[in-house]
């Protein structure tokens, strides 16, 4: 039977990934610069894919990142865009949290969520 | 900082395999570090090297924290605090090392350096054994073992100088050399004389980091952490050593990795980060093929022909067209990202080498 979260540990280039879409709390936390961004991401879009259908209440998910280089951006995006094509993607926030005066990963996630009709709260704190 | 400076060092190091240098300030957590980047290297895997040029790396690098730590704060300017660095010269290890001493000291450590220098194998252990049960530790808490150690450990002399810098110091340039074959009747004693001329250039150019050798995904962290002690708590310093590091981080995996392939053996890639009037400077080069210099001209120059907005706006779009590849393929995005990273327009220029080969070298100011 198919386990309705996913949890991931984080390592040193890698970041620590939980999704519970049933629970309504999701999150992304850590550093991104794996060294093959598609073998980290693709069983992650793969399970989101999968289990997007979950979603039926309020859904939270808590993106912070110390760093993503531009290979992971680029899943980070398709992840975020399985999400904006939920039926229920109204349902959806997406809570970017943002070091204070990390100008870099806050241009970032303002370039990231320009491409996404997602309900987007960038924080600085 | 131009590309010709990284020029300049890539011709310096054609006969290494790989090196690496480092200006102080030095920190004890950079032990791991530069541990960490010699041991990813596949120059350090040699059978009958690897333990040891561990050993000996960590050896010397903390002997110099231990004395660095033993001087006034005002002894140890930033500028002059002293060098660490490696090289792998065919099958052989250097470890140079420069750091400030108390003039005081000199008598000392020079009778302690001549005493291990003047022992054979067999006596060098005795007379291990012996500090090991007298345990005289020194102030510093060193007894000399460590001396004692590396002596045993290259089997070869330690060499060593003194430069004088005033009345109260002096720097002490180290040399620890590691043959394959015993034997070997090469001579490394130039390299000990080479330093100061070395160091010299460092500080001119204000480089702090030099590292030729091999990129893997277990060189990014050291280097990382290497960058992220040059700046200052201020804001302004750790935004622009964030945005060096995150470029840092597309060069080695995009820029050496994507021009890397045959022409790998020829030459590894360099990298060399210096920081100047509140700049961070980040070069870095490899060696590449006709046809991949044609590629990369066109690409960069049309990147470099588009305004910051236009740049913007094909970020947007190559994010976005990306999804539309569903495997490893290349979407360019770690190029354009280089592009717009620094203050000013990146420069880049490929030097000819021989054999129709070019160095392609990159420059960005942060």
């Amino acid at each position: 039977m198919k386990s309705n979260s996913l949890h991931i540990a984080a390592t040193d280039d890698t970041p620590e990934v939980n999704f519970s879409l049933v629970s309504g709390k999701s999150s992304i936390l850590g550093r991104s610069l794996p060294e093959n961004a598609y073998e980290f991401y693709r069983p992650i879009i793969s399970w989101l894919n999968s289990n997007i259908h979950l979603i039926k209440h309020k859904n939270e998910l808590e993106l912070s990142f110390d760093y993503f280089n531009s290979s992971s951006s680029r899943y980070l995006f398709e992840m975020l865009n399985i999400l904006e094509r939920s039926p229920n993607r109204q349902l959806i926030t997406v809570k970017w949290k943002v070091e204070k005066g990390d100008e870099l990963m806050f241009e970032k996630a303002q370039e990231l969520s320009s491409l996404l009709d997602l309900n987007f709260q960038i924080e600085q704190e | 900082m131009t590309t010709d400076t990284l020029k300049y060092y890539f011709d310096c190091w054609e006969n290494f395999n790989s090196c690496f240098a480092y200006r102080a300030p030095f920190q004890e957590r950079f032990t791991n570090a530069i541990l960490a980047l010699a041991e990813q290297n596949r120059d350090h895997q040699q059978q009958g090297l690897n333990r040891k040029a561990s050993f000996m790396l960590v050896e010397c690098f903390q002997n110099i924290i231990k004395h660095s730590e033993s001087m006034e704060i005002n002894d140890l300017t930033t500028s002059d605090g002293g060098m660490f660095s490696f090289k792998f010269l065919d099958s052989n290890f250097l470890i140079n090392s420069i750091n400030v001493i108390k003039n005081s000291d000199i008598e000392k450590l020079t009778a302690q350096i001549e005493q291990v220098n003047a022992l054979d194998k067999e006596a060098l252990k005795e007379h291990y054994m012996k500090h090991l049960q007298n345990n005289t530790l020194s102030e510093k808490g060193g007894a000399g073992l460590g001396l004692i150690e590396l002596a045993r450990k290259s089997g070869e002399k330690i060499l060593y100088k003194f430069n004088h810098i005033d009345s109260d110091v002096s720097q002490f340039h180290q040399q620890i050399t590691f043959k394959k074959e015993s034997d070997t009747p090469a001579d490394f004693t130039k390299f000990l004389e080479d330093n100061d001329s070395y160091y010299a250039s460092m500080k001119d150019r204000h480089i702090f980091l030099q590292y030729k050798g091999d990129f893997t995904q277990k060189a990014i962290l050291p280097i990382l952490l290497l960058t992220e002690q040059r700046y200052n708590a201020n804001l302004d310093e750790k935004e622009k050593t964030k945005r060096a590091k995150h470029i840092i981080i597309e060069i080695l995996q995009n820029i050496v990795r994507v021009t890397k392939g045959e022409e790998e053996e020829l030459q590894k890639p360099t990298l060399i980060l210096g920081k100047h009037d509140d700049h961070l400077y980040v070069m870095a080069g490899n060696v590449v093929s006709e046809s991949k210099k044609e590629i990369l001209t066109e690409k960069l120059d049309y990147l470099l022909s588009l305004e910051d907005e236009e740049l913007a706006e094909l970020h947007r779009k190559t994010i976005k067209a990306s999804i539309q590849f569903e495997n490893k393929e290349s979407t360019g995005l770690g190029l354009i990202q280089v592009v717009r990273s620094g203050i000013e327009k990146i420069k880049y220029k490929f030097y000819p080498l021989d054999n129709n080969k070019f160095l392609f070298a990159i420059s960005i100011k942060f």
